[in-house]
């Protein structure tokens, strides 16, 4: 049973970008994270969200999301370049930077952040990007994991943890602006 | 080494401890530097996951919908049918019975061997009438065909 076309676009407009973004941090991988936010939504219309109360859409979207990444991690274990990630998230925030250097750094940072987030434990990134980005309680993000709220407490904590960690490791390192802007340029 | 509380902290920033268990963190943090780094880091690695905005361009998100909606119709013999466990035990067990009487009731009957066919059985004749004879019969299975004799 086929969902109304109207009710479909508008459901479409509105998990879209955020599904897209959760599974982008999930998965690393931009491309992979719009073919499955696009399979995701696509089951979604053929299931028929009329069958859904209205409450629960945005949860059953994200479980089927989170089932087909998981099968897409499971599947493929990829080497993320960091200097590609960086290349593509920096962008100039003014037609003249007031100071390329920390742009550089900010961008390297971003892409960082997103690296460490992908050497987590898929549960624990999951539950964690489930919080942060889509703002879900616990009990929420107990029922798109199918897991207990306690493993969802327990996951968020440790991966915040290990977060923090490997982000305060990085900081003590020195960065050499003059090998970023070598890496940059070529 | 992290104070034990720390997982606590992870908790009240997400709004999951109850108000008792919010305030004696919060008043434990206010005494402990480790919890308040915690704290800080914690929220700062959210501001951080929030900050990434890598939102899809307005043209593969309009690509996307119309990829779903031309796809999402599939023709009858095409879709997928979800039928619960014992409805599918149902339907083989149907299935089996309705082989298992087709196989009874639709092959022939294998013929009696002469040997165990019962002996003809013997008429007694009438009186004035010409004798019969059972000059045909198949077994006794099913019926006797009599043929009355025309007399001379």
């Amino acid at each position: 049973m086929a969902t109304d076309k109207d009710d479909f676009t508008a459901i479409f407009t509105e998990l879209y970008p955020g599904l897209c973004r959760f599974l982008d941090c999930l998965l690393g991988d931009n491309s992979a994270a719009q073919d499955i936010a696009q399979e995701s939504l696509l089951r979604l219309y053929r299931y028929g969200a009329q069958r859904l109360p209205r409450g629960e859409i945005r949860f059953w979207v994200y479980r089927v999301a989170r089932n087909l990444a998981y099968n897409e991690i499971s599947k493929s274990s990829r080497q993320v370049r960091l200097l590609e990630r960086v290349i593509a998230l920096f962008r100039p925030q003014s037609a003249q930077p007031s100071n390329p250097e920390a742009e550089l750094v900010a961008a390297e940072e971003t892409g960082l952040l997103r690296e460490l987030l992908k050497n987590l434990p898929a549960d624990q990134r999951t539950a964690l990007l489930l919080r942060e980005m889509e703002e879900m309680s616990y009990q929420q993000i107990a029922a798109v994991m199918g897991v207990s709220e306690s493993k969802v407490k327990v996951d968020i904590f440790r991966g915040r943890s290990l977060l923090r960690e490997r982000w305060q490791a990085h900081k003590r390192r020195p960065i050499n602006i003059d090998q970023l802007k070598k890496r940059h340029r070529g | 080494m992290n104070c034990e509380w720390h997982d606590r902290v992870s908790a009240l920033i997400d709004g999951e401890l109850s108000a008792a268990a919010a305030a004696e963190t919060r008043a434990h943090i206010a005494h402990c530097p480790q919890c308040s780094d915690a704290e800080r880091e914690f929220l700062r690695l959210r501001d951080e996951i929030k900050a990434y905005q890598r939102d899809p361009d307005p043209v593969t998100m309009k690509r996307a919908l119309n990829t779903i909606l031309v796809s999402g119709h599939r023709p009858l013999w095409r879709r997928e049918v979800a039928l619960p466990l014992p409805a599918i035990a149902l339907i083989t067990l149907l299935a089996f019975a309705g082989g298992a009487l087709s196989i009874r009731y639709l092959t022939p009957a294998a013929p009696v061997p002469e040997e165990a066919r019962p002996a003809a059985p013997r008429i007694k004749d009438a009186g004035g009438e010409p004798p019969t004879e059972l000059l045909r019969y198949d077994g006794g299975a099913r019926a006797a065909i009599l043929v009355r004799k025309r007399a001379r």
